[in-house]
């Protein structure tokens, strides 16, 4: 399905839940702005999508000029690959802690991307070590540590 | 007034001493370093610096926290316009033009005419400071809730504006980050919105982790998956070229001096009322300027008045806020919240009394904050002009990605010092990310969650201190007023030019045989 679809649409599903939660709340102050904006908003997302299916029927035939057309498949698998690295650093920062999690992921994404492997392990190395500078040792700033080093009682 | 003059001048003649002039000096430099770090504003830096305030000099140590606070929003704006990294409110608004100009080739133009914007800003600042001070208590005890209402629904009028392909996406989008801003507690209720009972959620989503993801990560996130590099013709200008381009920015805003004339003005009036903070400000402005440009629809393609009116504003209110501060002991931030601190460990009681028995101090810290601006926009065209830190676009996605996705993440969770912000900020990657591939506002959403929370708050404040004819106070009816011409003023420029294009036509008619 086309992404200007796509957006009214989930945009839509989700401010049926949001003010369907926000009804439940005990007092006015609470729920007035909630409802008034996922109320709007929906309206909004409603004739969003009107306008979309009204385009696509209007335009089956011709592609919009701001899509890239050609690879759609291999673009998907692209976004799919770069939202794994993105989540992915997201989750070694948790278990690991930032000063292992980032030099591993510059390295291993620099490494992964055609970077020599001189360039990623100095690049690896240089980007803790300036930020252990600024925020540990100038800022006095206590980062996390890692869930499993933490657990282990380091 | 005599007195006044003699303070005035006075007041700048206390930096001819050396031992002032550096502190002054070190507020600036630290206040760049700190800026370009992501989420390290001038707030941090003031806040670890506080401590060290007590004991020195009373001017040395105050107007090294001013430069911090007049600096530091420059730093930040270097790496949101070279790399769409801001760290804070305001510069996301100035990356809008910012980074599309230096995607078109253009970073030195957008850094020069951030820089004047800011310098003149905080210029004007200093001069109005000297003319408002007798008109200042009676201006800011005429704002009461209501007032702050309006001004709040002034900004979100501009919601619709902010969306270049169609007003309707721009309002879904600002509508959705007003809902994105009352997630948490709900402040008089207590009620819990959207928080399910998490700890990191109950006091409400964090601006920084939110923009960071809105811009820096949904760009890397692109340039990843498109393998762009920042400029992505490898244009950048170096060297002479780079300075070029610095001044032709600089003459850009001579050349607007009408639109920076006004940003300034509005800048300063905002600045003076308590509670408005530089977020809201810096979007009003941006919303006049497109309002009333002649070209609003290259706004957040790279135009240069996008660039010149917040930055302008944010200068001209740092001028005003500070005035306050001193002489109503009303912060219009945490920042001046700090400062408020930092003048309580030295003595000096905040207050109208202030204007007798320290006038000459206001006028030092007022002082200060204009050459603290003027030394920082030399340094930083020194740094940007001859270390030339635009090599820095030209970097390959491989290294730009891992390197600025790291700083995003450690900038996102200083905020608040929760690994949940990182998960916020990846969420909003992928969410900025999706509206910029549907052509949804990401400003206007960023606007309505900067405002949300104010709107509802002082929408009940209001209602419940002044009743429900809280909008017939005079200047409340005064900021009605504002918003409405604001909308009609271009459907009737538009009428007069048709008007005016039709009666000479008739004319050319008439003298034809």
């Amino acid at each position: 399905m086309n992404v200007h679809i796509l957006i009214p649409l989930i945009v839509a599903g989700a401010m049926v839940a949001v003010i369907a939660v926000a009804s439940g709340y005990p007092y006015l102050q609470a729920k007035l702005s909630v409802i008034f904006s996922g109320s709007l908003v929906l309206v909004l997302a409603l004739v969003q999508l009107a306008r979309e299916l009204t385009l696509k029927k209007r335009q089956a035939d011709e592609p919009r000029a701001d899509q890239r057309k050609p690879e759609h498949h291999a673009e998907t698998v692209q976004y799919g690959l770069e939202f794994a690295w993105l989540v992915g650093f997201g989750l070694m920062i948790y278990l690991l802690g930032f000063f292992v999690a980032i030099p591993l992921y510059v390295f291993a994404y620099m490494k992964s991307h055609g970077s020599r492997w001189w360039a990623s392990l100095i690049t690896g190395a240089l980007l803790p070590a300036f930020c252990y500078g600024i925020f540990v040792l100038l800022l006095e700033m206590k980062l996390h540590r890692g869930e499993i080093f933490m657990r282990w009682g380091f | 007034m005599l007195e006044s003059l003699e303070a005035f001048v006075q007041g700048f003649l206390n930096y001819a001493d050396l031992f002032r002039f550096g502190f002054l000096m070190l507020g600036v430099l630290v206040g760049i370093f700190i800026g370009v770090v992501p989420a390290l504003g001038g707030i941090v830096a003031m806040s670890l610096l506080l401590p060290l305030v007590f004991g020195m000099d009373k001017i040395a140590a105050l107007s090294m926290l001013v430069a911090i606070h007049a600096i530091s929003g420059t730093g930040d704006n270097i790496t949101s316009i070279l790399m769409g990294l801001p760290g804070s409110g305001p510069a996301a608004i100035t990356l809008l033009d910012g980074f599309p100009m230096t995607r078109k080739g253009e970073p030195g133009k957008a850094l020069g005419a951030m820089m004047c914007a800011d310098t003149m800003g905080a210029l004007l600042g200093v001069g109005l400071a000297f003319v408002m001070i007798p008109i200042v208590r009676p201006l800011v005890m005429s704002f009461g809730n209501s007032e702050l209402f309006f001004l709040i629904l002034m900004g979100l009028s501009f919601l619709a504006i902010l969306s270049k392909e169609s007003p309707v996406k721009g309002l879904m989008a600002g509508f959705t980050g007003i809902i994105l801003s009352l997630v948490g507690l709900q402040h008089s209720t207590g009620v819990d919105r959207f928080a399910f009972g998490k700890d990191f959620l109950l006091g409400g989503l964090d601006i920084v982790p939110v923009i960071l993801g809105l811009f820096a990560g949904a760009e890397m996130f692109q340039m990843a998956v498109f393998k762009e590099t920042i400029v992505p013709g490898g244009v950048v200008k170096a060297g002479k070229e780079l300075r070029r381009q610095f001044f032709a920015g600089v003459k850009e805003v001579f050349q607007h001096k009408w639109l920076w004339f006004r940003s300034c003005v509005l800048g300063y009036v905002m600045g003076l009322i308590p509670g408005i903070g530089s977020e809201v400000a810096v979007w009003v402005s941006y919303g006049q300027a497109k309002q009333t440009s002649k070209h609003p629809e290259l706004f957040g393609t790279g135009c240069i008045e996008g660039i010149i009116a917040p930055e302008s504003t944010n200068n001209a209110k740092e001028g005003a806020s500070l005035l306050t501060t001193l002489c109503l002991g009303l912060p219009s931030g945490v920042a001046m919240a700090i400062l408020l601190g930092a003048l309580l460990l030295q003595g000096v009681i905040p207050g109208p009394s202030i204007l007798t028995t320290d006038l000459e101090l206001t006028f030092t810290l007022i002082w200060g904050l204009a050459l603290a601006n003027i030394i920082g926009a030399v340094l930083c065209f020194y740094i940007i002009g001859y270390l030339n830190l635009t090599w820095l676009t030209t970097l390959p996605p491989r290294v730009l990605v891992p390197t600025i996705l790291s700083v995003v993440y450690l900038g996102s969770y200083t905020t608040d010092n929760q690994i949940a912000a990182i998960g916020v900020t990846i969420v909003f990657s992928i969410i900025g990310l999706v509206m910029k591939r549907g052509g949804y506002s990401r400003a206007a959403m960023v606007l309505g969650f900067i405002l949300g929370r104010f709107f509802e708050g002082y929408f009940f404040l209001a209602l419940q201190t002044m009743g429900p004819l809280f909008f017939l106070r005079p200047a409340s009816l005064g900021i009605i007023v504002i918003i409405i011409s604001l909308y009609i003023y271009r459907p009737i420029q538009s009428f007069m030019q048709r008007r005016r294009g039709r009666s000479a036509l008739e004319e050319i008619a008439g003298e034809e045989p």
